[in-house]
């Protein structure tokens, strides 16, 4: 195992180059003009202005060299300025990874919580009232657009009902707590301010319910396939035979094997809200790497769009690892080679 | 992978820890959601300290709100409770002499001060950091006073050096609205508060052009100490940029407090500030990228003030007791281009029948009363309502068999084009509805529009290289005057217009009529001439039919009742230091 893991870790560079070579490819064979986002539409039309806007984020070299010389910074740890923010990239992402974390974390845990608990629901009471109740709300959880349930559930429960905060991290007239980890939860905890703690979750709620009920619909789906496939299996109906509880039954020998295809999707649900709940984002006005990322694509913004697909690509490679492991935790039998 | 029954691999001690842990962070969402928040005092109205003080009305900008009483009297007591504005920021830099956006406007304006203002007319312009001025008579030479109490929040003194300053190193930055200054020969300062600005040309309007957001007047010793610089390599050499996104260097009532890019901006009140302080100590605007998501902030409390709720939106607002909605007339304005020297994309060159033709089948009425439910206005020419030279032109009248004859004219009647335009929504308007609802509007004379969505930089990138034969976009006024216009949409020598209508960079097509009328309304130091002669600049490019103004929507004022003071500025969007709560 420790040798498939380092040769996995090996691959990643490998894999990031990859990825950076073709992002830099597509991002610059647009037939757009990145100077539209740094210069105004007067100034586009003045030669010496864009001459010099050129000059300033290199773009007045060929491509080649523009690709050699990002690739070069790259080694040293430099990701590029952003066009659009003039910071460096790796700040940016770095300032807004954390609120983009702490919501993926609430949604998978809605997600996960509700969709386990759904699909072993469902799989127990196969067919029964409770399996289409449950079905039928994973569906809507999948299928509904995240844009609409957002802002109907805004509309809902903060609007008229006023049980939860708007949209944002914290209260619009909040002052954020002193930055440690960048999430306002742990660095609320941090300052002890168990008041802004508890501001700072309740802004969570919301988004997190929304996101994570999108990823439910499929969590539960694995989780009730799985389970009713490792019910129906020789040794649940011997573990009955001997008089085991159902509670245990299901529980102690059916939902640890049934888990194991779950894990597939948790993973890539995990990998892929990391990367950018962006609609989620926009409705509930949350700095993360979602609304960065789409800013970034809409500006050409290359050092951006570069950055977020290196991150991308590292959460995606990362999740993936993260879950082969996990399957050999969770199953000793499958051997990593 | 095959299953079977597991082994009991782990330890029970190991799951049981897993599964509790998971219980109790579920239980911490749920706990969450159910807790307690005593921020109450998050709502409107809050801690105030006290009714707001007024408008100084000596120099700078008077109270004058729309539809309310006006101002309470003052107390000198500063409300503490932070003003929150809701918006999409389009807030890509602090460096005022880099950025150009809505946002800028008013940021900008609260954090720095211009060396003229603008009154609540929106067309006087009344001091500000200069306290009295003169022109000469061909209007190349500005000599401004500058006022001996206006300080820097450092207290150090506004000086002649610092307008200098300024004013060079946006002209040498060469990234923002370098139109403004580009005139400027030379800048003398003979004494510390008088500025002698010599233009290489007559330029009638240089007055508005210093009441733009964009020159606005920085302490350069503190810009200089931190990389700024105004020499002609500024555009290579100036690493300020990085400092003024952390901190501010103005005389403005407010001082940069923080700024979290696409998240918020906050301004506190500025201890030095030379003039009554601003009301409201502290102002927060807030990222809300929707109408949407703006109107429920204020439907909660959570925003004070929502600057882009569009008409439709604001009809979910009806019947709100905490908030005040008020819909006025703005000068923006969403357009049509139709440019006779770009072949590219259509079967039929867009000469003056086939523009006509378009002018009268489009039906004006119905794009803003569909698009805004009637909150809007019609414009004749690329000149707003209001602005000089706008007062005498008359909006030509939809005439659908008259078009279809002109078609017929000009032996265009299979006419079919492609319509390139953003997917964006600018000022409550869709673009995929408006470019739809055009392509309707011309089907009923037989002409074909393709449509070409796309985003906003493609976009405006084929516009700008003349890719475009037909084009939807839109604009905002810079400062109250009506040369901003004719220099970009008039066929004048170096337009965007001239240049489209030619067919490129290289061929402008450029009109003498109004070549000449505009070099007249610029030189003229008469504002009835200069009326005049914009109106004929106007009349010519209404005539021309190159650039269409389809509607000018409405801007909605939407905020929470208890507020007073928010009035729409030409030059600014916003003027936040009169801004103050009654309660």
């Amino acid at each position: 195992m420790r040798r498939y893991i380092v040769g996995r870790i090996l691959l990643i560079p490998i894999v990031l180059l990859g990825i950076v070579t073709v992002a830099f490819i597509i991002s610059h064979v647009v037939p757009a003009n990145p100077l539209s986002s740094v210069l105004s539409q007067r100034q586009m039309d003045n030669p010496e202005a864009v001459a010099a806007a050129k000059a300033k984020y290199g773009l007045d070299k060929s491509l080649i060299q523009q690709y050699f010389i990002y690739i070069g910074n790259l080694f040293r740890g430099d990701a590029g300025t952003s066009f659009v923010t003039k910071q460096p990239v790796a700040d940016d992402i770095r300032h807004r990874l954390p609120a983009t974390i702490e919501l993926t974390i609430a949604a998978m845990v809605v997600a996960i919580a509700g969709g386990v608990g759904l699909g072993v629901l469902a799989a127990v009471r196969h067919n029964k009232l409770t399996d289409h109740a449950g079905r039928l709300f994973s569906l809507v959880g999948s299928s509904v657009p995240v844009y609409w349930s957002g802002l109907v559930l805004l509309l809902i429960f903060s609007v008229h009902l006023g049980w939860l905060p708007g949209p944002g991290r914290l209260d619009s007239r909040s002052v954020a707590p002193p930055e440690r980890t960048g999430f306002y939860t742990i660095d609320s905890l941090l300052d002890g301010d168990v008041s802004k703690f508890w501001e700072a979750a309740r802004h969570l709620v919301l988004p997190a319910i929304v996101l994570g009920w999108g990823v439910m619909g499929s969590v539960s789906r694995i989780v009730r396939a799985s389970m009713l496939d490792v019910l129906g299996q020789d040794y649940v109906r011997t573990a009955r035979a001997k008089g085991a509880r159902e509670s245990v039954v299901v529980f102690r020998h059916a939902f640890r094997n049934a888990m194991i295809p779950a894990l597939t999707i948790v993973g890539f649900s995990v990998a892929f809200l990391l990367t950018g709940a962006v609609l989620t984002e926009s409705i509930f006005s949350w700095p993360g790497i979602g609304q960065y990322s789409v800013k970034a694509a809409q500006a050409l913004d290359f050092p951006a769009i570069m950055g977020v697909c290196i991150l991308g690509g590292v959460v995606f490679l990362l999740a993936n690892f993260v879950t082969d492991i996990g399957y050999a935790l969770v199953d000793p039998r499958i051997r990593l080679s | 992978m095959t299953r079977g029954m597991t082994q009991g691999t782990g330890s029970r001690r190991s799951r049981r820890r897993s599964w509790v842990a998971g219980l109790m962070v579920l239980s911490v969402i749920v706990a969450a959601g159910c807790g307690g928040d005593d921020d109450d005092d998050s709502g409107a109205g809050g801690d105030t300290a006290g009714s707001a003080a007024g408008g100084d009305a000596t120099s700078g900008t008077d109270v004058a709100t729309t539809g309310t009483a006006g101002s309470t009297g003052s107390t000198g007591e500063v409300d503490t409770t932070p003003l929150v504005i809701a918006r999409n920021m389009d807030l890509t830099s602090l460096d005022p002499h880099r950025a150009v956006c809505d946002t800028c406007q008013f940021v900008f304006t609260s954090l720095y001060q211009t060396l003229v203002g603008l009154d609540t007319d929106n067309k006087t312009l009344i001091p500000n950091l200069a306290e009295s001025w003169e022109i000469n008579d061909d209007n190349t030479v500005y000599t401004f006073h500058l006022a001996p109490e206006a300080t820097f929040s450092d207290g150090s003194p506004v000086e002649a050096k610092d307008v200098e300053f300024s004013l060079l190193r946006l002209k040498n930055l060469k990234v923002s609205l370098t139109y403004l200054v580009d005139d400027i020969q030379t800048i003398d300062t003979p004494d510390d508060k008088t500025v002698v600005v010599t233009l290489g040309v007559p330029n009638a309007e240089f007055l508005n052009n210093m009441n733009a957001a964009y020159p606005v007047i920085v302490n350069s010793d503190v810009a200089i100490e931190n990389g700024a610089t105004d020499a002609d390599d500024a555009d290579t050499t100036d690493t300020a940029e990085a400092w003024f996104i952390q901190n501010s260097a103005g005389s403005g009532p407010y001082v940069l407090e923080s700024f979290s890019q696409g998240d918020e901006i906050t301004m506190t009140a500025n201890p030095s500030y030379w003039r009554d302080p601003a009301p409201i100590a502290t102002v927060t605007v807030k990222q809300a990228e929707t109408a949407a998501a703006q109107a429920q902030m204020l439907q909660t409390g959570e925003a004070d003030i929502a600057m882009q709720i569009d008409p439709i939106t604001a009809k979910t607002l009806e019947g709100v007791d905490s908030v005040t909605v008020e819909t006025i007339p703005s000068f923006n304005f969403l357009y049509i281009g139709l440019w006779p020297g770009i072949t590219s994309g259509t079967n039929h060159p867009l000469d003056d029948n086939v523009r006509k033709a378009i002018r009268m089948a489009i039906d004006y009425q119905g794009l803003t009363d569909t698009l805004l439910d009637g909150k809007g206005q019609q414009q004749p020419s690329p000149i707003p309502n209001g602005f000089p030279g706008s007062a005498g032109l008359k909006m030509p009248a939809t005439d659908v068999e008259g078009a279809k004859q002109l078609l017929e004219e000009a032996g265009a009647t299979d006419l079919t084009f492609t319509l390139g335009y953003p997917t964006i929504n600018a000022y409550g308007v869709d673009y995929s509805q408006l470019a739809q609802i055009i392509q309707q509007d011309l089907a009923k004379i037989g002409v074909t529009i393709e449509l070409d969505p796309q985003t906003f930089s493609v976009n405006v990138d084929q516009f700008r290289t003349s890719q475009l034969s037909a084009n939807l976009l839109y604009w905002a006024p810079d400062y109250y005057g009506s040369a901003q216009y004719v220099s970009y949409f008039g066929l004048v020598e170096g337009s965007r217009a001239s240049k489209n209508a030619g067919g490129g960079e290289d061929t402008p097509l450029i009109d003498p009529v109004t070549q000449e009328a505009y070099d007249a309304a610029r030189a003229s130091g008469s504002a009835e001439k200069r009326e005049e002669q914009y109106g004929i600049a106007g009349q010519q490019m209404l005539d021309q039919n190159m650039v269409i103004p389809l509607l000018s929507p409405d801007l909605v004022l939407a905020y929470q009742s208890n507020i007073d003071g928010v009035t729409y500025s030409a030059c600014c969007n916003l003027v936040v230091d009169q801004i103050h709560r009654t309660d």
